[in-house]
């Protein structure tokens, strides 16, 4: 145990955090959420608190986890997560504990001996606060062929009681779901297993909070943390390629983890024998347990996600549109998840109309590679193609509509679509800038009283645009 | 209204008030001054609507009461009436003002004085003084480099503000009209504390000076962010400021300029005066070149013919062609009190540094011409 | 030169940019990004990018972003230091003609990561949209490609005309309508163009003691013509 000075400095710090956290939040808030939320203590680097229910817990991990570890980290470095814990019999001595030293426990169990998940008074239970998507759970994964095989065994980890296979490793390539597996899994698991504690994170993350600790002489805490918990799941792992001595730390804590039969849960770009630069003893205790693939999407698949995430988000896409773009994108279903964010933002921000058109254009820069610059000589070309005409009459001075007329178009698409100024334009006709507005005007009038005018304009501007 | 008042008396008060008022004016009462005689004094008040004078003036006041005439043509009556005149002025009923000195007698056409734009009584919550002769000084150091461009109003005046330099507080005033910069510095006036930085206009700089022509009296000023006074023994002079940014000038002042020019200011003003007499009328410009220990000026002009002349100055850097504008080099040197000058060159299109010897409170940046 | 006629050089004043939210001028072809700034933090993903050519106002933008989110600008090459830990909401403004460099591109992977885990937010502001970004990692490729991006366009006439206000604005340089009118018509019709033309009519007034009026603006213009031929 720390000394009294400690313990009052710990309960100093709370005090200013909780003093931050009602400015922020405002009184009401305050009151609702954070008021109740207790100091439990320091383990390691793991600060822990407590509420007295579940539903509190979840809305403070969701609504101010991040923002507490912030805090929390102003007062001191030495906190790297925050955990929220349920506790209902906390709340009664919660004024004590947030007004001063508290005797009846103490504030820091230190050292910490070994835990087991059924220890009395570890009821709640525990999850890193590293920020779950609510998005992303079981109910909202579109299952299809490809990936069929994946979320079934994603299901059976997050149901069973014992451990069907250890690890479970998910690969495929980039943004096909492994991520939304994994996080459907904590999910899951928190709704029917609350005790059980999950932590969930990228290999990055895994590699920044080890070689702190190993920075700070603090690696008993965080072996501490990763070998005391009943799911392990670690995203991303190809990003450990290379790091020896954060592989080696992993390699002990996956052993440790699945001698004591506690779940993990794995995901990388490629299978583990394709995991270049990682040491054989791990890569093949990698593949013990049920290495399941996630293959590219089809077509079908693409359509169930657009169809599926257009739906839950009541936002009304023509079918058209979306058959387009399950036909147009087809790397990955993150992409077509951004295609989809980009239209509504579009529908409900600046107003527009969602069609076959306007999509493309929202999404030019994913549709076409590039955007060509146009060119005044190229415009002409094409206008005089298009109408018959030879290209010297896009400078000659003959005057008859069959030919002033296919010129007019050709200066207007010149204003559209490059950034020449009109005396410019108005040369390389052989005219003047104010011809150049004239024919902008004309050409305008035209397009909204003739349709068939305004259908051809905007034919010869998407062959221009290429 | 009915008083008497010395001529003298009268001529100079007008020749201060009516240099206010504008020739041309499209509200009529703004060519006249405010005439308004109680408890045995006359004031006399004219205004431009930007720029407001208040003076008084000793009198004998036999009936109270004011209105107000034309301000030019007043000021060429007083000016025309014969010396050591007493001059009787009064506005009998409505729409005249009598003059009488003597024989000559004039009827001016009046306003009444209450369409008179009252002043207005805002808080100017800064107060600090200044003796005349600082004010001249500062004024003089810097007024002539304010430009006269009139879309460039934020350049229209000089710049004043409160500068730390260290420890040590510095009023320093600025002017620039983007070819050449003029700063000039003091040591902060007492109470002022937390002073906005303000441009004051040029036509209330040009006022100004005209008050502090002679004399060391002190001069009570008092200002806010939008508005100054300078209140003397007997006149108020109450100006707006002009609301726009001032440059972040100091960023423009070049600190590393190496190459050192030291040159006496009479034969440096002298030379300068005489080569440029070939260069064309517009562009006033002269050429220097340096080379150890001197210091060629030069003028060519197709039309007028050519002229040069060699100084012997104190440098030491490498050989330097520069152009500059002739006249705001003479500019300079006619606000330099000492007797030598310090020139201070990066290159010739960069900005030059010019300064006193052995005065460091006021600095001139000169931008070079293309020659 | 010689035949150069002799010239006076004007001392480089500095102005001050005003670069609030208020003085954004939104138009249709910015309106996307606008909406997406101004709707932060409803967010629906971690990053938002926001391209378009130079001068078009994504720095303005992301200063107001900036400014609201409290966010940290952190320099594409340095991307990898605030991955691992920092700020919550970063943001990368590329100078002009800047691209993330290979070494860059895991740090900005992860640090994407690490904002998603913390429920913090990224704007990337570049001339050309993420998703044609050419990145070797596919992770980073496929994030963004999915991420949101809202492109600027070029100006139509009526947002040239109020850039060129604004410039002549933050410049303090009062100029008349029918001069904007004849600058639109006779300009290069680019944001870049805008603001080249304002500082060298700027300029070329300071020089000359002369107010910025028709007759300078056509000298001017076509002093820019024939650098641009030359």
């Amino acid at each position: 145990m720390k000394s009294d000075s400690g313990d009052n400095q710990i309960q100093q710090r709370w005090a200013r955090v909780r003093g931050y956290l009602r400015r922020e939040c405002g009184d009401a808030a305050f009151r609702s959420w954070l008021k109740p939320l207790t100091l439990v203590g320091m383990r390691g680097s793991e600060l822990r608190m407590a509420v007295p229910t579940r539903f509190m817990r979840d809305w403070v991990a969701t609504h101010y986890g991040v923002r507490l570890l912030e805090l929390w980290q102003i007062e001191t470095k030495d906190i790297l997560t925050v955990e929220v814990i349920v506790d209902p019999g906390r709340s009664e001595h919660s004024s004590a504990d947030a007004t001063g030293g508290d005797a009846t426990r103490p504030a820091e169990p230190a050292p910490v001996p070994p835990v087991s998940p059924s220890e009395p008074g570890r009821a709640g239970s525990d999850l890193v606060l590293s920020g779950l998507d609510a998005r992303c759970t079981f109910d909202n994964f579109v299952v299809g062929k490809p990936n069929e095989f994946a979320y079934a065994a994603a299901q059976r980890v997050s149901e069973a009681g014992a451990v069907p296979f250890n690890p479970l490793f998910l690969y495929g390539g980039v943004g096909l779901g492994k991520t939304h597996l994994m996080h459907a899994i904590a999910w899951a698991i928190r709704r029917r297993a609350p005790d059980r504690r999950v932590i969930y994170l990228s290999a990055e993350r895994f590699t920044v909070l080890f070689v702190r600790a190993i920075k700070e002489k603090d690696v008993m805490a965080f072996k501490d943390v990763f070998r005391n918990v009943d799911v392990l799941m670690v995203d991303d792992l190809q990003f450990i390629v290379g790091k020896e001595s954060t592989q080696e730390e992993f390699f002990h804590t996956f052993n440790a983890l699945v001698d004591q039969g506690r779940q993990v849960v794995l995901s990388a770009d490629r299978s583990p024998s394709d995991l270049e630069g990682i040491e054989e003893r791990l890569k093949s205790r990698l593949a013990w347990g049920l290495v399941a693939d996630i293959h590219p999407t089809t077509y079908e698949l693409r359509l169930g996600i657009l169809q599926s995430k257009a739906e839950q988000a009541k936002f009304e896409v023509p079918p058209k549109v979306l058959e387009f773009l399950a036909d147009k994108i087809t790397s990955n279903v993150r992409e077509l998840e951004g295609a989809l964010v980009r239209l509504a933002h579009d529908l409900q921000f600046v107003g527009g109309v969602i069609t076959l058109e306007t999509a493309q254009e929202i999404l030019h820069d994913l549709l076409r590679a590039s955007d060509r610059r146009v060119t005044i000589e190229e415009i002409q070309k094409r206008v005089a193609e298009h109408y018959n005409i030879k290209l010297s009459d896009m400078h000659s001075a003959r005057r008859a509509r069959a030919v002033a007329r296919p010129r007019q178009v050709a200066m207007y698409l010149s204003k559209q679509l490059t950034s020449r100024s009109l005396p410019e334009i108005g040369r390389k006709f052989g005219r003047d800038h104010t011809t150049v507005m004239h024919a902008v005007k004309k050409v305008e009038e035209l397009t909204s009283i003739d349709n068939g005018f305004a259908e051809d304009l905007d034919l010869l501007r998407r062959m221009l645009e290429g | 209204m009915k008083l008497t008042v010395e001529r003298s008396a009268l001529l100079k008060s007008l020749g201060h008030v009516q240099s206010v008022v504008e020739r041309r004016n499209t509200i009529p009462i703004l060519s006249n001054v405010l005439i308004d005689a109680r408890d045995g004094a006359m004031t006399l008040t004219a205004t431009d609507m930007d720029l407001t004078i208040v003076e008084g003036c000793p009198a004998v006041v036999a009936e109270a009461g004011g209105t107000t005439a034309h301000a030019h043509t007043l000021y060429d009556i007083a000016r025309k009436l014969p010396e050591g005149a007493e001059v009787q002025l009064s506005a009998e009923g409505a729409g005249h003002l009598a003059i009488r000195a003597g024989r000559p007698r004039f009827q001016l056409p009046t306003l009444p004085k209450d369409d008179f734009p009252a002043a207005g009584g805002e808080k100017l919550p800064h107060e600090f003084s200044l003796a005349a002769a600082e004010l001249r000084a500062l004024v003089d150091r810097t007024s002539f480099a304010i430009s006269t461009e009139e879309t460039r109003y934020y350049l229209n005046g000089i710049y004043l503000h409160a500068f730390a330099d260290g420890a040590i507080g510095k009023l320093r005033a600025v002017a620039t009209d983007g070819h050449r910069l003029a700063r000039f510095e003091m040591p902060l006036p007492a109470g002022i504390v937390d002073m906005p930085g303000i441009i004051v206009p040029r036509k209330t700089v040009a006022e100004l000076r005209k008050l502090v022509a002679d004399g060391d009296a002190r001069v009570d000023i008092a200002l806010s962010d939008s508005r100054i006074r300078f209140a003397f023994d007997k006149i108020v002079l109450t100006s707006k400021l002009i609301d726009g940014t001032f440059p972040d000038y100091q960023r423009v002042i070049p600190t590393g300029n190496d190459k050192v020019l030291i040159v006496r200011k009479e034969e440096f003003a002298a030379a300068v005066d005489r080569v440029s007499t070939i260069s064309s009328e517009k562009s006033r410009a002269v050429k220097f070149t340096l080379k150890a220990n001197s210091l060629t000026m030069s003028a060519t002009s197709p039309d007028s013919g050519s002229a040069s002349e060699e100084l012997e100055v104190d440098y030491s850097g490498p050989v330097i062609d520069i152009g500059f504008n002739a006249r705001y080099l003479l500019d300079v040197a006619l606000q330099i009190q000492g007797e030598g000058i310090r020139l201070q060159l990066a290159d010739a299109a960069s900005p030059s540094l010019l300064s006193e010897v052995n005065d460091s409170s006021a600095l001139y940046v000169l931008m070079p011409m293309r020659v | 030169m010689s035949a150069a006629p002799e010239l006076q050089l004007v001392i480089d004043l500095p102005h001050r940019t005003a670069a609030s939210r208020e003085d954004f001028l939104v138009a249709a072809c910015n309106r996307a990004a606008v909406a997406w700034i101004d709707r932060w933090p409803d967010w629906p993903q971690p990053a938002l990018g926001v391209h378009g050519p130079a001068g078009c106002g994504k720095t303005h933008l992301a200063r107001v972003w900036q400014a609201r989110a409290g966010a940290v600008q952190v320099d594409a090459n340095d991307v990898g230091a605030a991955a691992v830990a920092g700020a919550r909401h970063v943001l990368i403004d590329f100078d002009a003609d800047a691209t993330l460099p290979r070494s860059a591109e895991r740090g900005l992977l992860h640090l994407y990561n690490r904002l998603r885990e913390e429920r913090g937010h990224l704007l990337l502001c570049h001339r050309e949209a993420p998703a044609r970004w050419p990145t070797e990692l596919p992770d980073l490729a496929s994030r963004l490609s999915a991420m949101p991006a809202a492109a600027i366009a070029d100006p139509d006439d009526s947002l040239l005309a109020a850039v060129l206000v604004k410039q002549f604005a933050d410049r303090q340089v009062a100029v008349a309508a029918d001069l904007i009118e004849f600058l639109v018509r006779h300009m290069e019709r680019s944001f870049v163009a805008a603001r080249t033309l304002v500082a060298a009519l700027d300029n070329a007034a300071l020089s000359r003691r002369r107010p910025v009026t028709i007759p300078l603006a056509r000298e001017v213009l076509a002093a820019i013509a024939g650098e641009r031929q030359a």
